[in-house]
């Protein structure tokens, strides 16, 4: 791929000045003028190898490259420091003032848990998601289970009424009708199990508790077809002058229209 | 464990490591070598560019900030602040348009200087990079082969103002006489010089994770990141005759006018088509072809039928 840079360096290339002789004189120069140009006081170190690096839009591997080039760059001028005598490693219990400062550490400390805990939780979540897709079909799979369970213990019921008297199938029949092999007792909306809500409550994993999670709760907000022509809830008397409305007109001659403030003070006196 | 036998091992161990290694005593240097580095910026900066500059103003103990540049004041009148403040060496970061940085690395008095477009800068306070060293410490100022013996002049030159500059003379007043740093240069294809800088961590140190070497040694990154591109390179300090011009740098200005100039084309493209819809809509194109089989089922009077009425 061509970038954008290169199309640019194409097209309105840079004249190239290279005066070598200059240069090579002027490096002379500044070698000769610096009386400190040992390794001791400039501890500069070229490498031996190139970085390795074919593809620079790789940060790991370019960070790799950069860190076994200066890796290579520090074993040799410890090498070369231990060879002129020079110590340089700091002792354990010397202490003195650090280019980061300690809240810059700490800085750095919490937001490296921050990610760590981040990525903890962002795994924890996933793996709660796949447990609940999981859990889904382990659970239609203990309803089918259950549903030839109670099938297999009905049929040995009538099975077994066929040779008994009436009582002992009776019981044995009530026993398999209301679930009595490990499943719920499924409740009845006759059994006086409506909810305060006035919601109908339904065994789980029937199809009418099902459908009941799919209807919505509550009217929609937005106008359909439907609604948007439905006039019936419309009250034409309610804000009308009394009289003229047909509410307005029932209420002036219905018997409970409430009287007065001072006949109800004088009734409540009474 | 009682206090007190805490408190006599911990002396055991103090008195242990300090014969083990002893503080070395500071060469004190010659005042030739007690060399200084001025370091400025050009009114105009963003916290960035600033941040990297006291990132090293930090790192380097021999180096001394100056007040900011006035846009109006010549790029040359730095040699002579620099020799006022008795530096031989100066750094000096033009930020422009808000945006660019170039970085002037010289020598002063008597140059050479180098010009460097710096990008991707990152300071140490950006990246949150769990490596640290000692303020003042000397660091090993390190390139790769690229700088090497048989590298053309121009890098060698480079590495010399570099080293100039990123070098701590030993002895030096303000500086520690410990190595526990190192500054890389790597020069990739593209003529980038990627400058990185680590902490080193010695085999008796006890931090763990990461890649040691055989030595044990490992290196955790400190900051700042940056690479550099040499624009060119003047003979004297801060201006002078062009010894080098490379010739494979790209003006940051030159680039965002291409990217300006495809978005303008995108539009330019967008309105041609327009008008050439409008034409065509408003032409005899828009005319539909003369259907042949259009009046088969128009109704007309039957003559048949009006025969049969009368």
């Amino acid at each position: 791929m061509v970038s954008i840079e290169d199309e640019v360096r194409a097209q309105r290339p840079y004249k190239e000045v290279n005066n070598t002789a200059a240069l090579t004189q002027r490096l002379d120069e500044m070698l000769a003028d610096n009386p400190s140009n040992e390794f001791r006081d400039t501890l500069c170190i070229v490498t031996t190898e190139p970085i390795q690096l074919d593809d620079m839009d790789d940060d790991l591997k370019r960070e790799l490259a950069f860190y076994t080039n200066a890796m290579q760059a520090v074993q040799a001028a410890q090498a070369k420091l231990d060879e002129l005598g020079v110590p340089h490693q700091r002792p354990d219990d010397y202490f003195a003032e650090m280019v980061k400062t300690d809240a810059h550490m700490a800085r750095v400390k919490t937001k490296l848990i921050k990610q760590q805990t981040d990525a903890k939780e962002a795994e924890e979540r996933r793996k709660a998601r796949d447990n609940k897709k999981f859990g889904k079909q382990f659970q239609a799979a203990k309803a089918v289970e259950r549903a030839q369970k109670r099938k297999a213990s009905t049929d040995a019921a009538k099975g077994l009424r066929k040779g008994r008297p009436d009582a002992v199938s009776a019981e044995l029949e009530s026993a398999a009708g209301s679930g009595g092999f490990g499943g719920k007792r499924r409740r009845t909306d006759t059994g006086g199990n409506g909810d305060a809500g006035g919601g109908k409550r339904f065994a789980p994993g029937s199809r009418d508790a099902k459908e009941a999670r799919w209807k919505r709760t509550h009217k929609d907000k937005r106008n359909s077809k439907e609604s948007a022509t439905d006039g019936s809830g419309f009250n034409s008397g309610k804000w009308s002058a009394p009289g003229k409305g047909k509410v307005g007109a029932a209420k002036k001659g219905s018997a409970k229209q409430r009287p007065g403030k001072a006949r109800r003070q004088q009734a409540r006196r009474k | 464990m009682s206090a007190a036998k805490l408190l006599a091992r911990k002396r055991a161990r103090q008195t242990e490591s300090v014969a083990a290694e002893p503080v070395p005593a500071i060469r004190k240097a010659p005042p030739s070598r007690r060399a200084k580095v001025l370091a400025l910026i050009s009114h105009g900066s963003t916290t960035k560019f600033t941040a990297l500059m006291e990132d090293w103003v930090a790192l380097l103990p021999h180096v001394r900030k100056d007040c900011k540049l006035e846009q109006k004041d010549r790029v040359d009148t730095i040699a002579e602040v620099a020799e006022l403040a008795g530096c031989n060496r100066a750094l000096f970061f033009e930020v422009r348009k808000h945006t660019d940085l170039y970085l002037w690395a010289g020598a002063v008095p008597s140059g050479p200087t180098v010009k460097f477009h710096v990008q991707a800068v990152h300071s140490m306070d950006e990246l949150s990079l769990t490596g640290n060293c000692l303020r003042g410490s000397r660091g090993i100022v390190s390139f790769d082969s690229a700088f090497g013996g048989t590298a053309p002049s121009h890098l060698l030159l480079v590495r010399q103002v570099l080293t100039g500059i990123f070098a701590v003379p030993e002895g030096h007043p303000k500086s520690k006489p410990f190595v526990d740093h190192v500054h890389s240069f790597a020069l990739d294809r593209l003529g980038k010089i990627h400058y990185r800088h680590y902490q080193i961590v010695n085999a008796q140190d006890g931090a763990d994770g990461g890649r040691r070497s055989q030595a044990g040694q490992m290196l955790v990154e400190v900051g700042p990141r940056c690479s550099l591109t040499v624009m060119r390179i003047f003979d004297g300090p801060f201006g002078g005759p062009t010894l080098y011009a490379n010739s494979g740098f790209v003006s940051p200005n030159h680039v965002r006018a291409e990217v300006r100039r495809r978005t303008g084309e995108r539009y330019a493209k967008k309105i041609t088509a327009r008008a050439a819809m409008r034409k065509r809509h408003a032409g005899a194109d828009r005319r539909l072809p003369r259907d042949e089989l259009a009046d088969v089922f128009r109704e007309e009077p039957d003559e048949h039928m009006e025969g049969l009425d009368e």
